[in-house]
């Protein structure tokens, strides 16, 4: 090696002589240091005998045979100007680290979705593939060891470095960090390997490390413990914070393997990324928070879809996206494509209907997806569709009908069922409710399984009605009165519908953030940091603190489970139990 | 309760009659936080220098964006001189790096006092306050405070003693899986040897004599900062640096 002031002479094996400068140097570690000429880095070790002592030469020479775009070996020696090796170079390759990409606020910025998640560990599944076949044994394939590669719009793909500390041949790995470590292990295999990038592509699904978030009885610090005792974030104990992403948003396969993995100890090759298919068992989120109760809320991830929101649920579990495609919940399958926003959609015994108010038609599309989607004629002219409940009921200039699917052959109809007189143009259709102003009184017109009420209401009487929900016994309505003042009336009726009790208070805006269950509980969401919960019929109100509330979640019902919208995502909220 | 200052920011209320704000937990993206404290002296002694020292506090935070878990810092800068009001003025809370303006370090003038003792304390109490919040929220989080100046505290209100039952307060409580806190000193040799002593006596974790108020000397200061601000955070997300292999493990 010749030295010169600010300048090394270097011979790159394979590849000629090539000057080091000073505005090469990149940086320095325990064994030695890193320049970076051109596309070409540089590790020149401090101890150049110790380099021999360790084979470090016939080393690279042997990483030197992985061929592998995603693995950044060593390419040949570097020898100083007597031909003594002093170190090794490698292609350079620009990335982000790894744990960028486990952090929410990287992946808004940058458009980063699930199937980019999906692509990005399947490729580094691909690398600890190859380098198994190759005899090769990654060992410390930590986060910072592993570089993402990602623009919007191309599939994310990885690249693995360090690979000088690769255990190959006779030369085993010397260092591991404790984060990725299989502490069961008495020596590193091909499944230390499995273990240590299922703990990395974990977080790139969900953002939190499997053995973090918090388990009573164990400290913040405790990582390699809880590594140790198979506590994971799988652990029904487990509480982790709201940041973390919904486990829903890793392939089944791959997820039953997890939880195996981390929760149960099991060892062995995971299924690719790309293997789809549905859990075996879902896997639930627990956030402990703080509530007047001393319990803690449930939060769990039930649809979300990149780039496409959510933007509204229906109770029968129907979700519709910005595209316009509808999707069952249940299933995670699409129900129907471009359907309108003010469409209605329910769900009958015989599948699917959709009101279709662009087209003044009907859709119907069969449970499983067979016979696709079949148009259904309006029975007579009408002015609109309302829904409330699974029942669609047509409005005409004069009369509330109810519509019944009759699909007894090849050519399904809406048929008429029983009908209502109403005051149609001085009708506010909301809902699953409508009110009636019949000049300056007001009407609440409330369907239930006995048919139609409309109840004489004066605390609506002079008020304009913005809002309204109703369920059950309960109805909920906004209003706006003379002054421009928002105020808030919540009904809960008799198992009659002919008398009600009436609570009148404020309301902050228009909107009525609230979901009401069949069976009688309604949770509302005004506040930041609080949802009140509560049973109208019996008075029961427990409101739960929360700093995870937040008047952002849009809540909703699916059935008896209250369901909330949040950045176009579908999320379960329950009590834990 | 905390005040909503914003969207994203909330107040938050110390002891002593400080206040820190910080970045709403329920906006934050990641899972795991490394908080970030830097009181930089803003005292009339510091005039002949103060450029310097600003550009040093803007190159270390900017340093931060290339780490790799520059995803899972949360940095306070907060100026001290007995010129602000309380002796303090907090550039920004608890933020992610993204939402940092460089430029509000320009703003900062130099002059009065040196309450030094307030601003360790506010900042040691800042860091533990928003990583209780943290904790209730089942977020990890370790913390590394620095506090910069040229000189002896002349005016605060605070004694080294409450800034040492501070900080071993978050200890026993265990909020934080490590706290390291350091006091810097910048052109401060003639008192190097009081600094030494009030870093013993308030349990600060070290001192350091960054030597003269050169640009040179300045910029190693900025370096130190963000490599000390990187490990500490590469620590909390994957347990430590790799560690030597037994033979047998």
């Amino acid at each position: 090696m010749t030295s010169r002031k600010g300048s090394v002479k270097i011979v790159l094996e394979g590849r000629g002589a090539v000057t080091l400068r000073d505005g090469d140097y990149v940086t320095s570690g325990g064994e030695g240091s890193i320049y970076r000429t051109g596309q070409t880095v540089v590790k020149l070790y401090t101890d150049a005998d110790k380099m021999a002592r360790d084979g470090m030469p016939e080393k690279v020479k042997m990483l030197a045979r992985l061929q592998h775009p995603g693995i950044v070996a060593p390419h040949g020696l570097v020898l100083d100007d007597s031909g003594k090796p002093i170190g090794f170079y490698m292609p350079f390759v620009d990335g982000e680290p790894m744990s960028r990409v486990f952090v929410s606020d990287y992946r808004t910025r940058t458009g980063f979705g699930e199937w980019d998640a999906v692509a990005l560990t399947q490729c580094m599944f691909d690398i600890v593939a190859y380098a198994h076949t190759k005899q090769a044994l990654l060992v410390d394939a930590n986060e910072l060891n592993w570089l993402v590669h990602f623009t919007k719009g191309d599939a994310a793909a990885a690249s693995v470095i360090d690979v000088d500390s690769w255990a190959i041949g006779r030369w085993p790995a010397t260092v591991i960090m404790p984060s990725i470590r299989d502490w069961s292990a008495k020596t590193f295999s091909t499944e230390t390997d499995w273990f240590a990038w299922a703990v990395v592509a974990f977080q790139v699904f969900t953002g939190i490390h499997p053995y973090k978030g918090r388990i009573e009885g164990y400290k913040p610090g405790d990582l390699v413990r809880r590594m140790k005792d198979n506590a994971s974030v799988f652990d029904r104990r487990a509480k982790l914070p709201l940041s973390v992403r919904g486990f829903s948003c890793i392939p089944g396969p791959l997820l039953d393997w997890f939880q195996a993995t981390f929760q149960h100890g099991k060892r062995g090759s995971p299924p690719a990324p790309t293997t789809m298919g549905k859990p075996a068992k879902a896997a639930q989120i627990m956030r402990a928070v703080t509530t007047a109760a001393g319990g803690a809320l449930v939060f769990e991830n039930l649809f979300a879809r990149a780039g496409d929101p959510v933007t509204r649920v229906w109770a029968n579990g129907a979700a519709r996206l910005t595209s316009g495609e509808v999707v069952d919940l249940a299933t995670g399958g699409t129900i129907a494509h471009q359907v309108p926003a003010d469409a209605e959609v329910i769900k009958v015994p015989e599948g699917w209907v959709i009101s279709l108010p662009t087209t003044t038609d009907f859709a119907h599309i069969p449970f499983g997806g067979t016979g696709g989607r079949r148009f259904i004629a309006q029975p007579v002219p009408l002015r609109r569709v309302f829904r409330a409940g699974e029942t669609l009921f047509g409005v005409t200039d004069r009369e509330l009908i109810e519509l019944e699917l009759n699909d007894t052959g090849s050519r399904p109809r809406m048929i008429m069922d029983r009908r209502w007189n109403i005051l149609v143009g001085a009708t506010t259709w909301l809902d699953d409710v409508a009110v009636t102003d019949v000049f300056g009184n007001a009407f609440v017109v409330l369907p239930h399984a006995g048919g139609i009420s409309q109840i004489r209401v004066p605390e609506l009487d002079g008020r304009t009605v913005v809002t309204g929900k109703a369920c059950s016994q309960f109805a909920a309505f906004t209003v706006l009165d003379k002054q421009g003042v928002y105020g808030r009336v919540e009904l809960t009726f008799d198992k009659t519908f002919t008398r009600y009790q009436a609570w009148v208070g404020p309301a902050d805006g228009p909107e009525l953030n609230m979901a009401i269950l069949p069976r009688g509980v309604v949770a509302t969401i005004t506040d930041d940091f609080e949802i009140t919960i509560f049973v109208p019929t019996t008075g029961v109100v427990n409101k739960v603190r929360d700093t995870g509330v937040s008047t952002a979640m849009k809540l909703a019902t699916w059935g008896e489970r209250i369901v909330y919208l949040i950045d176009g995502a579908v999320w379960q909220m329950m009590m834990a139990p | 309760m905390p005040r909503l200052d914003g969207t994203d920011v909330e107040t938050h209320t110390l002891g002593g009659n400080f206040s820190f704000t910080g970045a709403r937990i329920t906006d934050l993206g990641a899972t795991e936080y490394t908080l970030v404290d830097i009181e930089v002296d803003m005292s009339g002694s510091v005039i002949p220098f103060r450029a310097d020292l600003i550009e040093a506090v803007k190159a270390a935070v900017e340093a931060c964006r290339k780490s790799p878990r520059s995803e899972n810092l949360l940095v306070r800068v907060a100026a001290f001189s007995t010129a602000y009001h309380k002796g303090l003025n907090e550039v920004h809370g608890f933020i992610p790096l993204s939402s940092i303006d460089p430029a509000a370090y320009d703003t900062l003038r130099a002059g009065g006092g040196t309450p030094l003792f307030d601003a360790c304390y506010s900042g040691v109490g800042a860091s533990n306050a928003y990583a209780k919040m943290l904790y209730d929220q089942e977020f990890n989080a370790n913390a590394i405070s620095f506090f910069i100046t040229d000189g002896e505290d002349t005016d605060s209100t605070i004694r080294p003693a409450q800034i040492r039952a501070e900080i071993e307060l978050a200890q026993r409580e265990e909020l934080l899986e490590s706290h390291v806190s350091i006091l810097i000193g910048i052109n401060a040799r003639s008192c190097s040897g009081a600094l030494r002593d009030f870093q013993r006596e308030a349990g600060i974790t070290q001192y350091i004599d960054a030597g003269d108020a050169t640009k040179g000397k300045l910029a190693k200061l900025a370096q130190f900062v963000s490599q000390s601000i990187s490990s500490t955070s590469q620590a909390l997300g994957t347990g430590g640096p790799s560690q030597a292999i037994a033979a047998t493990i």
